[in-house]
């Protein structure tokens, strides 16, 4: 009915011609194997997500396993970095080259490291100088007319997200093992970062729309003001497990 | 079919079976962008597993750890649930995580294992754990899997 011609396609009855049908999967099927071709050859530079989960992962790696790097001086090197930077801005803004937050123990190894990293055993004054927000802000002032957030981008450097190339949003948290954000009586509640929900008409909406995730399950020497079990190996528990945290990295 | 080409029954058929195989053949076709995606997904229960030994690795002030003092004593005394019982809990009702953990020998025969068989595709870790006497190396093997 919608072709005037009589001599192809369908009829006044609704029924199709085969040479039709044939085109028309000959068509489809070249369409597919074109555009797969096409798209494969670009997936290396189109899956944003790839990146995504690759720097969360990396991110969840430095402040799990790394203790931070302060540079003191020519070639000298700490990871001690949470005992200086409350003190001086200036000189956290020069000396400050990593933020980690694992335990290390002065053990001399070798002439050129004499501190090994102990992964997953968190130090406290660490997570709280790391979790503490106003502190950073008096380290890294906001700047007018940044396109973004001075604060946090400089922070970002320190974690390894460097947003020379390309802008990220990050959200850190130390959580207890049911996904609960662990509460510090010093600073508050254990976050660092974006926000990742918004609240619209009441409603609590999760912002990344593609986003990489990584979790680390760590442990604490301490707790003098962070809520929760604080694991020392010369007294192991019976029950590890109610030990256990969850560092969480979101980055979008 | 009549004399214009036109179909009935059978060609219809024919013709959707075509359509059909089309559709299957460009889902199947599609770039697996998925790809990327599982392995972080193992990569994540690879590091919970291998945090998870790190942790009852971590070494005490005589050089001694949970774990590697766990294994000599379970030589010695024979082995115990408790520990690896809190943290199945703990992980499965947390994290929706299943695990299976087992100890080999220096010959590589099992001595213990807890938990449910891993089923393929569970990620494992492991930690080589020195005991003292008899001075030998035991593996501890930790798999798992989402629920």
């Amino acid at each position: 009915m919608f072709f005037k011609s009589k001599s192809c396609y369908v009829n006044s009855k609704g029924q199709m011609s085969v040479d039709l049908l044939i085109a028309v999967a000959i068509m489809v099927l070249s369409i597919t194997m074109a555009s797969y071709y096409v798209i494969s050859a670009f997936v290396p530079y189109s899956s944003r997500d790839i990146d995504l989960q690759a720097s969360a992962y990396r991110v969840a790696m430095i402040l799990s396993e790394d203790g931070g790097l302060w540079v003191t001086g020519n070639q000298l090197l700490e990871s001690d970095w949470a005992n200086h930077v409350k003190l001086n801005p200036n000189e956290t803004r020069s000396c400050l080259k990593r933020i980690g937050l694992a335990n290390t123990s002065a053990t001399y190894l070798t002439e050129l490291s004499y501190e090994v990293r102990i992964p997953c055993y968190l130090n406290e004054t660490k997570v709280e100088m790391f979790f503490n927000k106003s502190l950073w802000v008096r380290v890294f002032p906001p700047k007018q007319n940044y396109p973004y957030n001075y604060t946090l981008d400089r922070l970002a450097n320190l974690i390894g997200l460097n947003s020379s190339i390309r802008h990220y949003y990050y959200n850190i948290s130390l959580r207890y093992m049911n996904g609960t954000v662990v509460y510090d009586s010093k600073i508050g509640k254990l976050w660092i970062g974006y926000p990742l929900y918004v609240y619209r008409n009441g409603r609590k909406i999760f912002i990344p729309q593609e986003f990489g995730k990584f979790e680390r399950i760590v442990v604490i020497d301490n707790n003098n003001s962070i809520k929760a079990y604080k694991y020392n190996p010369n007294s192991p528990p019976a029950d590890p497990s109610k030990y256990f945290l969850r560092l969480v990295v979101y980055v979008w | 079919m009549d004399g214009r080409g036109q179909m009935y029954t059978l060609e219809a058929l024919l013709a959707s079976l075509i359509i059909f195989g089309v559709v299957i053949f460009a889902i199947n076709a599609s770039p697996q962008f998925g790809t990327e995606t599982k392995e972080f997904t193992t990569l994540q229960l690879k590091k919970y597993a291998d945090d998870i030994l790190e942790i009852l690795d971590l070494e005490n002030s005589t050089h001694k750890s949970l774990l590697s003092q766990w294994v000599e004593n379970g030589i010695t005394y024979g082995f115990t649930d408790t520990i690896w019982k809190n943290i199945e809990q703990n992980l499965k009702n947390n994290m929706s995580i299943l695990m299976h953990v087992e100890v080999l020998d220096p010959d590589g025969k099992v001595v213990y294992s807890y938990g449910p068989n891993p089923p393929e595709g569970a990620v494992s870790s492991f930690r080589v754990v020195p005991v003292s006497s008899p001075p030998y190396a035991y593996e501890v093997r930790l798999y798992l899997w989402y629920v």
